[in-house]
């Protein structure tokens, strides 16, 4: 439960500065992603079973936060989990170069998903002002916070796994 | 033994995660279509997250505030810089704009004025230079005998004489001022009662304040009679302003009497002027009837309106 409260709090703190702190840098409105990141390196931290997991539950808690379509975040984050996770013993955890690879490649992953999530939906939009406008600069956001959250998330891990 | 129930674990796995990909899926599309209600409402979140974001937000607008600060103490030299050009660029933008509005003021009143004085034919001339010598008064204008400009054409502006035309070239002309001691033109008083006649001309003493000679020493001029030309030697025409009297005196051989004539047209402001290419005789005023006693006015016939005779 400690665990559960901790992560809950860590959670919050991040998407609060997500949304009320890194809003002053948005470009376009669009600014990073730091849940989506956090998935990416509890992925590669934890193996395929709890990155799925700890994907669901961020991805459930931005649904609810951000008023997006509900299932939306909860679905590309799970299996952004679960594809890290299929990594997570094939590749050295601590690399510099994995997060921000991980992070750009999970942020093309996860947009792409959310697009066609929101075609099959029956929105129609122009997709390469979407490439320019939404994914170029998230792309570069996810790619400067990536490794500063996964030093976050392997410190928040560490901290719980302690208590334990 | 043991690899056998990892791969049927590994296999459950991804049963479980294939299904909760599909429970996800269409709980997408469910819940955009408004046919599911997620039990954790967005409000629940909503009021679980306000008062982070309200302390982050605060902290964010601290730190943007300080950091702004920082920034624009940073940057103050160079805006102090941008500023003061553009205050430089938009003085001179001011500047332009008030002559412009001056000239305007100044073209408007010549155009009055050439509507007003029907019997000239008169050409604008811009001044492009003056003379500075001491006993000379002397300005070029910018139009020359290419325009028609002949010598011994008047100047004038819509205030009066300006002087006269004594050199010409294709493009330019030269103009001799009022105030120059070389000029001399023929006047007159023109209160009715008086229409006393002299000579203007410069005064070598003081520039700004020509002199009317040959005045009888019996004539009735007095401080503030306008002076007009008369008309007498054919160059000037009649009735243009000279100025008004400012002193009279004694002349030294007794027998005359010399005025100092404030000019009316002011000579350091002087920037557009009129050439006078060819003059007539100015038209009949039309003729206006007579101001009559109220109570006794008549029609045009003799008949008397109102009163008793009202018809």
């Amino acid at each position: 439960m400690k665990k559960f409260l901790a992560w809950l709090l860590f959670v919050i703190l991040i998407y609060s500065i997500q949304s009320s702190f890194l809003s002053l840098v948005y470009f376009h409105g669009i600014g990073p992603d730091m849940l989506l990141l956090m998935t990416c390196s509890a992925g590669f931290l934890k193996g395929k079973k709890l990155g799925s997991f700890y994907g669901f539950l961020f991805g459930l808690f931005e649904d609810a936060a951000s008023g997006t379509f509900f299932g939306i975040n909860a679905f590309t984050q799970l299996l952004v989990g679960y594809l890290c996770g299929i990594f997570s013993n094939r590749v050295l955890n601590d690399s510099f170069g994995l997060s921000v690879v991980a992070g750009f490649l999970n942020t093309l992953i996860s947009f792409v998903i959310i697009e066609v999530i929101i075609m099959l939906l029956g929105y129609r939009f122009d997709i390469i002002a979407h490439l320019q406008f939404r994914l170029g600069p998230l792309l570069c956001y996810n790619v400067v916070f990536a490794w500063p959250v996964h030093c976050a998330v392997k410190w928040m891990f560490n901290k719980t796994d302690e208590k334990k | 033994m043991s690899r056998i129930r990892q791969d049927s674990d590994s296999r459950k796995t991804t049963w479980v995660f294939v299904a909760v990909v599909v429970s996800l899926f269409l709980v997408i599309f469910l819940a955009a279509r408004g046919q599911l209600n997620p039990i954790l409402t967005n409000s629940t979140v909503i009021t679980a997250l306000a008062p982070f974001q309200r302390a982050i937000s605060w902290a964010g607008d601290k730190i943007n505030g300080a950091t702004t600060t920082v920034w624009e103490i940073a940057t103050v030299y160079y805006q102090n810089k941008e500023l003061k050009e553009e205050v430089f660029a938009l003085r001179q933008q001011n500047l332009q704009a008030a002559e412009y509005v001056a000239e305007n003021i100044r073209l408007q009143e010549m155009l009055n004025y050439k509507h007003a004085a029907v019997q000239f034919d008169l050409m604008p001339a811009k001044v492009i230079g003056r003379e500075s010598s001491t006993w000379t008064s002397v300005i070029s204008i910018n139009r020359g005998s290419s325009d028609g400009i002949k010598p011994n054409m008047p100047v004038v502006t819509e205030k009066g004489l300006v002087g006269v035309i004594t050199d010409v070239s294709p493009v330019a002309s030269r103009v001799q001022l009022l105030l120059d001691s070389r000029f001399s033109v023929g006047t007159l008083v023109q209160r009715p009662e008086s229409r006393v006649a002299g000579i203007v001309q410069g005064n070598p003493s003081d520039a700004m304040l020509p002199q009317m000679i040959n005045i009888p020493r019996n004539s009735d001029i007095i401080v503030g009679d306008t002076i007009v030309t008369s008309g007498f030697g054919g160059v000037f025409p009649k009735g243009l302003m000279v100025g008004s009297v400012a002193t009279v005196k004694n002349d030294s051989g007794g027998l005359l009497e010399i005025a100092y004539i404030n000019t009316a047209v002011d000579f350091q402001k002087l920037e557009d002027v009129m050439i006078i290419t060819a003059s007539r005789e100015a038209p009949p005023q039309p003729l206006t009837p007579p101001k009559q006693t109220p109570g006794t006015e008549t029609d045009k016939d003799g008949n008397l309106i109102g009163g008793d005779g009202k018809k």
